[in-house]
């Protein structure tokens, strides 16, 4: 399992860095799921939302699971109202 | 009456001696501010104890002057009586002239030497009192400018002593507005003012950081950074640092070079977390590196971090307290719930008469009783009355450089405003700036963002656009916010409008999710006709 760490702000800004994290995972074969650690996650916009769906998709396309742990605040607040608990397993 | 006094007022080594016949005349001519002498000498028969209270007199009025007296009675009884009265010297009659002088110019010269002692008093009194007044303005700076990092909360134990008038420790904890608690103690090289002096870098990084709820290893990094550039080479900052956090429920621990912070687990064991990294401002930020210790909360019974002035101070047989002397002591403490405050009776015991060598610092966290916030509940009520307004136009360069959310989370953190609507307001407002300066000012297409390569198109395309701004292009957001009124915000784009009815995201969809996202966080939201400008109100709901 990978696990990728979100900074506090997650937005457009992260996208490149964002994108090599969850390509790297993606890439390594025994890697089944991957984890978004929302500890530090104070804010996020929709880009963020966006670039997540966009990891959602390629997941499913090599049928790795994506879950979403320690959201709070307001970051929580956001995923609820994109409702992207449909989309991923929030824990 | 010898022949050297014949004159009623003379001078000796540039000193002016009076001669009178009786105790009584020379108090009434010392009294007379008209008259100036140094010496007195007083030409009498014998000693009577009336004189006593008339030297006595005499002495009180007069500290500068000296006292010597020439008796008829050669009865040493006499001469101790008069001595003991509290003259300056007393001679027989019979005396020759040259002892006489030789006394005089003695006495003459003791005086001279107390008069330049007591000027050099004076002048050193003023000195410090002046740096006594100066330390106690610095002292009212000092506090006034730490001041908002020191609002300790009671629910943690700490006792701290100063070597001196500054302390060169430092303990104070601070909450993000979400409840994430950071306790920090830091211990800057020496004591005394130069020492307080380096801790300020340390409490204006972590002020603002901990503000934005960053972890404490990014607010270490930066604390290091900050102090390695602004601190002279031979000066560094010992720290240790929690963050508590009520969402992972996880401490974090960092030590840069503080001794070993103590971890008493419910399970009885004892962690010791040394010293990880190098203490701050030592190292650039590229060769500065380390992972925190973490625990669960729920693992964690009471944590003790201090500074090394407490395990090194000596008492009177040289003995110091020591790492593993103190540790046992705590853990005395903790297993049999013994008062916190004894720890500052035991430690003065130890010291005994010994001058501190150090400042002294201990910090206690019992878990049990240690306030963490409830991460699902909301905020008290605001009530006051009243409302803060803030206007910003940013226009051509500037835009692509200034950080509008910045203006808006420094205006939530200077109008206290905490908690979900914190939140929710610099989601909204950042987002509906971005939409601004993408779509309104920079006519970008969120199209592009459906797909990967289209995210890195997209972003040439914005790059492109940036360095084509003109002095017309401008983003303006209104704020204002108010107990009552909530929370109102406006952006206003200069560009040529939009349709947002067009915009119908699906939850798939990678972007135009935007707007919808601010109407969700929003209890109303308002698009002008150009639709350029976007106003909406946020309440705490």
């Amino acid at each position: 399992m990978s696990t990728i760490v979100l900074p506090s702000k997650f937005n457009f800004g992260y996208h490149k860095n964002f994108t090599d994290q969850y390509g790297k995972a993606l890439e390594s074969a025994p890697s089944k799921a991957i984890t978004l650690d929302f500890s530090n996650v104070e804010y996020l916009d929709s880009a963020a939302l966006g670039m997540m769906v966009l990891l959602k998709k390629k997941a499913d396309a090599q049928n790795t699971e994506v879950t979403i742990i320690n959201a709070h605040g307001a970051a929580l607040d956001v995923l609820k109202i994109a409702n992207f608990q449909n989309l991923f397993s929030i824990k | 009456m010898p022949k050297v006094l014949s004159k009623p007022s003379c001078f000796c080594n540039g000193v002016p001696v009076s001669v009178r016949n009786k105790i009584s005349d020379a108090v009434d001519f010392c009294t007379d501010v008209t008259e100036i002498t140094d010496i007195v000498v007083i030409w009498i028969s014998k000693w009577s104890v009336d004189f006593n209270l008339e030297v006595s007199h005499l002495r009180h009025s007069h500290t500068d002057i000296a006292i010597l007296v020439l008796m008829e009675s050669e009865l040493e009884s006499d001469i101790l009586d008069a001595l003991k009265a509290g003259v300056d010297e007393c001679l027989p009659q019979a005396v020759s002239a040259d002892m006489l002088n030789l006394k005089i110019k003695r006495l003459a010269a003791s005086l001279n030497t107390y008069k330049e002692l007591s000027q050099n008093k004076a002048k050193s009194n003023a000195v410090l009192e002046r740096i006594r007044q100066e330390e106690s303005f610095a002292r009212h700076v000092y506090q006034k400018i730490t001041g908002g990092a020191l609002e300790q909360a009671k629910d943690y134990f700490s006792v701290q002593h100063s070597a001196d008038g500054f302390c060169g420790d430092f303990i104070f904890e601070m909450s993000s507005p979400t409840g994430i608690r950071y306790v920090f103690l830091a211990d800057a090289m020496g004591h005394g003012l130069a020492a307080a002096l380096s801790i300020m870098p340390v409490i204006h990084v972590v002020k603002a950081m901990a503000h934005r709820s960053m972890p404490i290893t990014t607010i270490v990094h930066e604390v290091n950074r900050r102090l390695n550039v602004e601190l002279p080479d031979d000066r560094f900052v010992t720290l240790a640092g929690l963050e508590i956090s009520p969402f992972s429920q996880m401490i974090s621990l960092v030590n840069a070079g503080l001794p070993d912070i103590c971890v008493l687990l419910k399970n009885g064991s004892l962690e010791s977390c040394s010293s990880h990294c190098m203490p701050l401002g030592i190292a650039e930020g590229s060769a500065f590196s380390f992972e925190p210790y973490t625990f669960k909360i729920a693992d964690v019974s009471r944590l003790f971090m201090f500074t090394d002035g407490l395990i090194e101070q000596e008492n009177h047989t040289n003995e110091t307290i020591g790492k593993e002397g103190l540790t046992q002591i705590l853990m005395d403490y903790a297993l049999l719930n013994k008062p916190w405050d004894d720890i500052s009776i035991l430690f003065d015991e130890h010291k005994g008469d010994m001058p501190l060598s150090d400042d002294v610092t201990l910090c206690a966290i019992d878990f049990s009783k240690f306030n963490i916030a409830d991460p699902d509940s909301g905020n008290e009520q605001d009530s006051r009355n009243g409302t803060v307004t803030f206007n910003l136009e940013v226009k051509g360069d500037y835009l692509k450089t200034v950080d509008v959310p910045a203006f808006v989370s420094k205006f939530l953190y200077a109008t206290d405003t905490n908690g979900k609507i914190a939140g929710k307001t610099f989601t909204a407002i950042a987002e509906l700036y971005q939409n601004g300066l993408d779509h309104g000012v920079l006519n970008l297409n969120s199209d592009l963002k459906n797909d990967f390569s289209g995210f890195e198109e997209y972003l040439n395309k914005r790059d492109k656009a940036l360095e084509a701004l003109t002095n017309e292009d401008s983003v303006t957001l209104s704020l204002s916010c108010g107990s009552e009124e909530g929370i109102r915000a406006s952006i206003t784009d200069s560009g040529l409008g939009y349709d947002y009815s067009k915009v119908d995201p699906d939850k798939h969809s990678l972007s135009g999710r935007g707007i919808a996202l601010v109407r969700q966080l929003s209890e109303h939201l308002e698009i002008n006709d150009k639709g350029n400008q976007v106003s909406i109100l946020l309440r705490d709901n």
